[in-house]
């Protein structure tokens, strides 16, 4: 009774539980602290590096944890939703391990992974240690460490495949570019299987093990591509067997199962660490006629991803988790909830869902066989002009901005040339189809003739005596064009010159561009530099070059590119285009701001709000796993019932102690709730 | 702003006047004190240590010179992580407290500080085994190799520009948000030796909030692009820190630092509010450069990859770090001896409140190896890359820690011994 009671304690009260439960918990929780001195330990986890989650041969559910600065892992019992404890319960159980990177083997022949072992990487030691989960007939301890070997210097991450009675655990060596493979009997006896180098220039970083055993996935931290490796039949070998171009370079993966439009199929979410994207890529199905790897799509997110996790829809004993909880009825009625998602933390520690596999995007169909990846999205409606919301955050307007004076700041003399725009919505995501995303509170400001932002305080020098000016850098890349003004300031050796300089372009040849002079024959080329004289010796000159005849846009001081009217500006999900006032062009430096809004509302977990700081505090996700599990059954009042759950485990890297900041969470998959996710300490 | 100076001059003047002769407590020369800032010398001989006398047990601060030639060649070669070179210190020379950062310059000849005590900028110079701030310059408060500052907490010294006669360079303040360039004529021995540039970089020009700089870092010029500084700009309102600024500008030319227009990107914006403790730039041969950030409450680390065209910052990695990073350095490391390959580079990481110093791999940001207990309250980092070796403060410890960057062939980061004095016995009894 005790231990039940302790149990209860300081296992959370979700605040959807029935009322009767509630009541009843509270009238225990109450008979409990009568009859107990209530000093359970706490986890005491501290900068938890990553999390996995086990089903163990006893069929009770764990999270294992990685504390590397406490050199020991931690575990929490999913099913009665506490942490191990261990010699007694005023400590938590704790196998002592530097372990940095878990892993659990994915076992081919199952849904479920091998849930008799754990794996943890220490790559600053470089050592695997081998974590036994139960105790059985070997009489290991549970969660004691049963065994290990040693592996390459730094070795970053670390993924397990079962094959038979081996399993193969693979880990990456960035400084090496290889991947080193270990065959592990079930003695725990570890031998070097191979190592696989990968293609030159490889920084081999992130690496998940393909849900049906067919393949590690690596991702690659310097080259824009995934490596897919590849074990023959009997784990006796592996092979590169593919290397797939992603886009950019990889942070972390995920791997999962979903239905990704014409059927189920293995998948890895591979979040870009070159920018905020997700790419989704299909692994290898042996019944379908098809290229053994694929890109189906990607997405741009609205912050660095970090940590992503796919589920695995086969079908197990918990229902399969339809996203999102909370979505609006008249999305989910529009087909917008599905089953075929992913769970992606970001840089601030915001947690997001995605569609891996949708049908439409802003309400256009994508047709055919096309799916798109992008974010859960509660908005219908398509990006466009911006909006005026209250303060709940609801639309209320929109803005007009061919009439909103204060978006128009015209030149001297040209209030009556503001241009119109229009907006358009078009698929422009390609294929594979790639979803870029508006940021939220953005405006496209529109610079007629203004200073071309990739060609701005270029230093230089003029070869002695002419109009031919070298920047050292490709002004031709940076789309300098013949008809642009060049503005040219003086400093050093050139002090006789004037201080500046306007001089039209003539000609650009690579690094250099020649500027007209009065001896080009005068007016015809105007604005001419009118004394080369000056131009003699070794003295610093910069270059700006303002555009000419187009716009300059930039958003959010991002230079998106020149346009002249009726030039389409594509941005993402949406285009817009000017066209001049009748009475006539604008005058140079006329300013015309666009206020746009992506008109996305995302569905996922504002995890920072948990802080028990006064303002919501940054969170730094460090791992995310999840699958069916065996939890407690709240629904019933018999504290021993349980049921097969689908759950999410997330860690949280960094804690200011002053903060309490949270580090370990746990909730439904596809959850939006905060007030229903667990904090476990 | 211009009119406190006199006032400063006076206040500060009677303040070292206070400490140099009182004689009530000289502080060691033999030993640092609660050191902090770092300075290798070009040549990776000479080490330069702010000793900076934090607790204000002694009458003031110092600046230590010490030997890192043979006497480290010995710990590399023996590998004993209990060894000390006893006595490495040659020279010294009295500064007021709180000395941090330290910044040698090309030639190795002068150094470059700022003590929050007095907002002083210092200028010491090293002649192979001396250390002054001129002739006859008993305690260095005073001109021509002292210069009084107009903000609060100076902190972060650069070096913009050096032509072997005059030296140009940026001070940033914790406590002001304007950096004051100046100029260190060498011709000088005067009061025209340590100037100030009349125009001073504002960054409440754009952002009124703006309350202090935390760090600052130079990128190198490049083709077609001149110096670029970043600058860490807080946010505070009533002390409450609202958020962080990533600011880059381009060095302005002499006179013209008003005219800066600065890059400034929400940090917290992108991932949450916490505090820079230390930034640099790392050169990647295949992806451009990046900032690495150093970040407090919650710790992190995270770096920006710098579009080359536009200078325009994007995230490219996040990670925790151990408790407190504080001091950052970039490591690039031969550890084959051959040339030709090229070199694997490692972050290090201080972390005061752990004991611990780490390395990480720039790219991913992912922990390689980890040094813990070697002692306490690890503060700055430096690397002497020709011998690939690292040193440490440890301010708890009034003792250097030095760190082998190859082991066998292979990057690993190995305590090799100590300068200054062997470690005391940890008062937990920890072995």
């Amino acid at each position: 009774m005790s231990l039940r009671c302790s149990g209860l304690l300081h296992s959370s009260v979700r605040l959807r539980a029935s009322a009767t439960l509630l009541a009843s918990s509270l009238a225990l929780a109450l008979s409990c602290s009568q009859c107990d001195t209530g000093f359970d330990s706490l986890g005491n986890i501290d900068r938890v590096s990553d999390v996995v989650v086990v089903v163990a041969p006893d069929g009770v559910s764990y999270s294992v944890t990685a504390n590397p600065d406490l050199q020991h892992l931690r575990i929490v019992d999913l099913t009665q939703g506490k942490f191990l404890q261990s010699p007694n319960r005023f400590f938590p159980l704790s196998p002592p391990s530097a372990a940095r990177q878990l892993a659990v083997a994915v076992d081919a022949t199952t849904t479920a992974a091998d849930g008799s072992r754990v794996f943890g990487l220490d790559g600053t030691t470089d050592r695997v240690d081998i974590i036994h989960t139960s105790d059985d007939a070997d009489d290991a301890a549970r969660f004691g460490i049963v065994g290990g070997f040693d592996v390459g210097r730094a070795a970053a991450d670390i993924a397990a495949l079962r094959i038979g009675t081996t399993t193969l655990v693979a880990v990456t060596v960035p400084d090496d570019g290889s991947v080193e493979i270990y065959a592990v009997d079930d003695a725990h006896a570890a031998a070097l299987l191979t190592t696989v180098a990968l293609p030159a220039g490889a920084h081999p970083f992130s690496i998940v093990a393909d849900p049906l055993g067919h393949a590690f996935i690596v991702g690659d931290a310097a080259l824009p591509q995934v490596h897919a490796l590849e074990p023959n039949a009997d784990g006796s070998a592996v092979v590169l067997a593919r290397s797939l171009d992603v886009g950019g370079t990889v942070g972390a993966l995920a791997a999962g199962v979903v239905d990704v439009g014409d059927g189920i199929a293995p998948v890895a979410l591979v979040l870009r660490s070159d920018r905020a994207a997700a790419v989704l890529v299909r692994l290898y199905r042996p019944t379908y006629p098809e290229d053994r790897y694929a890109v189906l799509g990607g997405t741009e997110l609205p912050k660095l991803g970090v940590t992503a996790y796919v589920p695995d829809v086969r079908p197990t004993a918990a229902p399969t988790t339809i996203c999102c909880e909370g979505m609006s009825k008249e999305q989910i009625a529009a087909g917008e909830a599905s089953a075929d998602y992913a769970a992606v933390t970001v840089a601030d520690g915001n947690l997001l869902y995605l569609q891996l596999a949708a049908k439409t995007v802003d309400g256009l169909a994508l047709g055919g066989t096309r799916r798109a990846v992008r974010l859960f999205d509660d908005d219908a409606a398509p990006p466009g002009p911006g909006v005026i919301r209250d303060s709940s955050g609801a639309v209320t307007g929109t803005i007009d901005v061919n009439v909103l004076p204060e978006l128009w700041v015209p030149g001297s003399g040209g209030a009556d040339r503001r241009p119109t725009v229009t907006f358009a919505t078009r698929d422009a995501f390609g294929s594979p189809p790639f979803v870029r995303l508006l940021p939220t509170s953005s405006s496209v400001l529109l610079v007629w003739q203004g200073d071309l932002p990739t060609a701005t305080d270029l230093a230089g020098t003029f070869a002695a005596g002419t109009a031919r000016f070298d920047a050292g850098v490709d002004l031709v890349a940076r789309d300098v064009r013949v008809g642009d003004i060049a503005r040219l300031q003086t400093a050093g050796a050139l002090l006789d010159c004037p201080t500046s300089f306007r001089a039209q372009i003539l000609a650009v040849d690579g690094t250099a561009i020649v500027v007209a002079t009065d001896a080009d024959g005068g007016a015809a080329v105007e604005p001419a530099l009118s004394d080369l004289s000056c131009l003699v010796g070794s003295g610093t000159v910069s270059l700006t070059v303002e555009v000419g005849g187009a716009w300059v846009a930039t958003q959010n001081d991002v230079f998106l590119q020149r346009l002249a009217f009726a030039e389409p500006l594509t941005l993402p999900g949406v285009e817009l285009t000017l066209t001049a006032a009748a009475a006539g062009l604008p005058v140079s430096g006329s300013r015309l701001a666009v206020p746009l809004d992506p008109r996305v509302r995302p569905l996922g977990l504002a995890l920072p709000l948990l802080s028990t700081r006064a303002s919501a505090s940054a969170m730094i996700p460090t791992g995310i796993a999840g699958g069916t599990v065996v939890i407690r059954d709240r629904s019933k009042e018999d504290l021993d019932a349980t049921v097969a759950a689908r759950r999410l485990v997330l860690s949280s890297g960094a804690v200011d102690p002053r903060s309490a900041v949270p580090l370990l969470f746990s909730c439904d998959e596809a959850e939006t709730s905060t007030t229903s996710v667990d904090i476990l300490r | 702003m211009a009119s406190s100076r006199p006032l400063l001059l006076v206040a500060c003047a009677l303040s070292a006047w206070g400490c140099s002769n009182s004689g009530a407590k000289p502080v060691p020369l033999d030993r640092p004190v609660f050191p902090t800032g770092l300075a290798l010398s070009p040549d990776g001989n000479r080490l330069l240590v702010a000793s900076s006398n934090f607790d204000f047990s002694y009458d003031s601060g110092a600046v230590l010179l010490g030997d890192v030639g043979a006497g480290v060649d010995k710990l590399l070669a023996d590998r004993d992580p209990a060894a000390v070179v006893a006595a490495p210190w040659l020279a010294s020379a009295l500064v007021p407290e709180f000395a941090d950062r330290l910044v040698f310059d090309a030639a190795g000849a002068s150094a470059l500080f700022t003590t929050r005590d007095g907002n002083l900028l210092h200028e010491v110079r090293v002649d192979g085994d001396t250390l002054s701030c001129g002739v006859g310059v008993d305690f260095c408060n005073t001109s021509p190799s002292t210069l009084q500052l107009a903000g609060n907490d100076p902190f972060d010294v650069l070096v913009l520009a050096d032509d072997g006669v005059i030296l140009r360079g940026l001070v940033s303040h914790l406590g002001s948000p304007q950096a004051e360039i100046f100029n260190m004529d060498r011709r000088r021995e005067d009061a025209g030796r340590l100037t100030i540039e009349r125009a001073d970089i504002d960054f409440t020009r754009d952002v009124a909030a703006s309350s202090g700089v935390r760090s600052t870092t130079l990128r190198p010029a490049r083709a077609g692009k001149r110096a670029a500084v970043f600058a860490a700009v807080e946010r505070r309102e009533n002390g409450v820190l609202l958020g962080v600024d990533l600011v880059q500008f381009g060095v302005p030319a002499g006179g013209r630092g008003g005219d800066v227009s600065f890059v400034r990107q929400d940090l917290t914006e992108l991932i949450g509010p916490r505090s820079v403790r230390d930034m640099a730039i790392v050169s990647d041969d295949v992806g451009g450069d990046a900032l690495v950030v150093l970040l407090q409450n919650p710790d992190a680390i995270v770096r920006f990859s710098i579009d080359d065209a536009d200078d325009h910052l994007t995230l490219t990695a996040v990670e925790s770090t151990c408790l407190q990073p504080l001091g950052l350095a970039v490591a690039p490391i031969d550890a084959d001896g051959d040339a030709a390959t090229a070199p694997i580079t490692r972050l290090l990481v201080t972390c005061h409140g752990a004991d611990e110093v780490i390395a990480l791999d720039p790219r991913t940001l992912q922990i390689t190896d980890a040094s813990r207990f070697f002692g306490r309250g690890p503060y700055d980092v430096v690397v002497d890359t020709a011998r690939n070796v690292a040193f440490v403060s440890f301010f708890l410890d009034d003792s250097i820690g030095v760190f082998s960057l190859v082991d066998d062939g292979e990057v690993r980061l190995t305590p090799v011994g100590r300068l200054g004095a062997a470690l005391p016995p940890a008062e937990d009894g920890r072995e």
